[in-house]
């Protein structure tokens, strides 16, 4: 009874279609709905701004991937940078077999890609902008006309580094820390790599990236500035990583989000479709969330205890459902008030 | 008089753990003398190889005869590596000059790329009668990894790396980059943190790059090292401080235990680490773990407790990686052990 009174609930407020009080999953689109508290955020930038390597460790189950995706929008949206990045948990990074010469076109295509997209929508230093781009300019084509077919080139040559590098010889011919050197020497464009990686990785798979990213960045000389690495990864994955390929990161102990922020993320996530002025805190209250808390579970694991406690107070008439769900039992018969 | 201002400012360069900066050269004459020798008397065919742990020097080392015209490679070539030899074996034939330089032949590649590229290695040589410089870890002395190199020198005097050799290192780079003349490290450095950071019993397996990146992280770190002109000094507790601050250890129950078991242990028999010599075996450990109450078969206890700790840098692996061929696991961190800096710093 409690199950399908649960079910009512949701139609009474507006949730039906939802799988509340699960946290939505938000993606690249609606990534700008998540709540992560400023001084978090500012903690993260800070880091950024002033150090080469950063690791943002973050214990498995605990919102990795949500982080990753907002810190990418952040910090694509504040300044003037050119981000890369890699999201191994989507990408499947232990299927995969990742070859330093595959991740090496992937990266400079996706320097080609981001560098491109700076150059539609700021005005930079316009001999160098050509030399990327091999832009002749000898009056047949505008120059903007020019990019925009060099942009649908690049999207044709996704998969085939082959074409990628005849189509764009600038990456043929540079190494990715020569290219990044170059975006800060003429553009002064920092390019910021940030990794995401998953869960559970097998150790060879995070080794071997670990010797790719070596091989890569390793000795080069390089300005400080022209690059920053961030990598967001759980505190196991962190140790095998630097165990084998030591440097000086910035380390952030991402703790673990308390349960009033969890009830913060629910309610700038989740619209009640009848009501459009009314947030879920108009309809739940927060000690759903507070008496389940436990920081030894994952967010999920967390959520799927808050619906057992809602289902569990809901074992009552249907007549007796309230418009806002407490800790408070609804059952008039057994006459128990108390949570 | 060296001002904290000073030292933030040429933190990188100082600590530089990579050749991203030019750092001055010191000490290692009788590994560039051996080398050398080495090197002009090797066959066609054959690998001068160099098989030391992470991090001590190679790379850099070779890096600085080659730049100095002390090895007859062309300078500017990058590296291959045993990895990049089984994506692009192409890249052998490509590789200017008479002998190859082959890097990362170590832990961070599987061990079936490790033994793949080796084979294709020794084939290539075989066929083209060229000659390689093998840089890598300990994996190369472990047969069932390297076996088809067999016509192989190897460099026997790389030199350990001991508090003077570590002393003088500092001190050309302080005096490089901070364009002193006279300059003793004990002005900015505490005598007991160079005891600590190079240790006797350390000096064969110690890192020069994670002692670097150590340095340079705790001197980046405003709560050490404030941007003023106050004078520069590091010490042991700076460095105790950030260390067992950095990390929340992540130990389950049982590896608690034995962290707690291991701590007691070394502070009753070997303080500071003084009377290590060659390391702690897996049963000698074990051992010691049965007699504090965990119920583990040896096994059990290598792999839940042991090697866990090796990951986390609790204990340094001081052995030669262990791989039985073909579908046998790559035990990349094998006993003996010694305890880590972290470790030893967390007992004061």
């Amino acid at each position: 009874m409690s199950k399908s009174n649960f079910g009512y609930w949701k139609e009474v407020v507006g949730l039906e279609e939802y799988d509340f009080p699960h946290l939505i999953k938000l993606d690249e689109a609606n990534i700008r709905l998540a709540r992560i508290a400023q001084s978090r955020v500012s903690e993260i930038r800070k880091a950024i701004a002033t150090n080469r390597l950063v690791d943002i460790q973050v214990q498995p189950g605990w919102g990795a991937t949500t982080l990753f995706r907002y810190m990418a929008d952040n910090v694509k949206n504040n300044k003037l940078n050119l981000s890369v990045l890699f999201d191994f948990e989507k990408d499947n990074f232990q299927d995969s077999d990742l070859s330093e010469k595959d991740f090496i076109f992937q990266v400079k295509w996706k320097l080609a890609n981001g560098i491109l997209d700076i150059m539609l929508t700021h005005a930079l230093q316009e001999c160098y902008m050509f030399e990327v781009f091999k832009f002749e300019d000898t009056g047949e084509k505008p120059w903007r006309a020019y990019m925009r077919e060099k942009r649908r080139e690049l999207n044709e040559c996704m998969g085939n580094s082959k074409r990628f590098y005849e189509s764009f010889p600038f990456f043929a011919d540079m190494e990715i820390t020569e290219c990044v050197d170059y975006f800060l020497k003429n553009f002064q464009i920092q390019t910021i790599f940030m990794y995401l990686f998953p869960r559970e990785a097998d150790e060879d798979d995070v080794l071997d990236f670990t010797g790719i990213i070596k091989n890569i960045f390793d000795g080069k000389q390089v300005a400080p500035a022209a690059i920053r690495e961030v990598f967001f990864l759980t505190p196991k994955m962190f140790q095998m990583m630097r165990q084998c390929y030591e440097r000086p990161y910035m380390h952030i102990q991402y703790q673990q989000y308390s349960a009033a922020e969890i009830y913060g993320m629910l309610v700038n996530t989740y619209k009640l479709s009848d009501n459009t002025s009314a947030t879920i805190s108009d309809v739940f209250e927060q000690d759903f969330i507070s008496c389940v808390y436990d920081k030894t579970m994952t967010l999920d694991e967390i959520m799927k205890q808050v619906e057992t406690k809602i289902i569990s107070v809901l074992e009552c008439e249907k007549y007796e459902v309230p418009y806002k769900l407490t800790m408070k039992k609804y059952n008039k018969k057994t006459e128990v008030e108390n949570e | 008089m060296i001002t904290n201002k000073d030292l933030k400012m040429c933190n990188e360069q100082i600590f530089s753990y990579s050749a991203a900066y030019q750092v001055p050269f010191f000490g290692r004459e009788s590994a560039i003398e051996e080398m050398q020798e080495l090197n002009k008397n090797l066959n066609p065919a054959e690998t001068l190889v160099i098989s030391q742990p992470l991090g001590t020097g190679k790379t850099f080392l070779v890096n600085y005869m080659i730049s100095s015209g002390k090895l007859e490679v062309p300078t500017g070539a990058s590296f291959l590596t045993v990895r990049g030899i089984t994506e692009e074996p192409e890249s052998m034939e490509a590789f200017p000059g008479d002998t190859l330089v082959v890097d990362e032949a170590d832990i961070k590649t599987t061990a079936k790329k490790l033994v793949k590229g080796l084979g294709m290695l020794a084939e290539y040589l075989e066929k083209s009668g060229r000659k390689a410089i093998l840089l890598g870890d300990y994996s190369l002395k472990n047969p069932n990894i390297s076996g088809e190199l067999e016509k192989t020198v190897s460099l026997m005097k790389f030199g350990d790396m001991d508090k003077a050799f570590l002393k003088g290192v500092l001190v050309e780079r302080f005096q490089h980059f901070l364009e002193l003349e006279e300059f003793q490290i004990e002005e900015v450095m505490e005598e007991e943190l160079l005891d600590y950071l190079a240790p006797e019993w350390m000096k064969s397996v110690n890192s020069f790059r994670g002692m670097f990146s150590l340095l340079q992280q705790v001197v980046a770190n405003e709560k050490y090292v404030r941007h003023n002109s106050e004078k520069a000094y590091l010490t042991v507790e700076m460095v105790r401080d950030f260390l067992c601050n950095d990390d929340d250890m992540q130990l389950d129950i049982e590896q608690r235990k034995f962290f707690e078991l291991f701590c007691d242990y070394m502070k009753e028999m070997y303080p500071k680490g003084n009377g290590i010599t060659t390391g702690f075996k897996v049963e000698e450990l074990y051992g010691l773990a049965k007699n504090g109450g965990i119920d583990k078969s040896l096994q059990e206890f290598a792999e839940d407790i042991l090697y866990p700790f090796a990951t986390a840098d609790l204990l340094v692996s001081t052995g030669v990686p262990e791989y039985e061929g073909r579908g046998s696991s790559f035990v990349r961190r094998p006993a003996p052990y010694v305890p880590s800096l972290r470790l030893l710093l967390s007992l004061m």
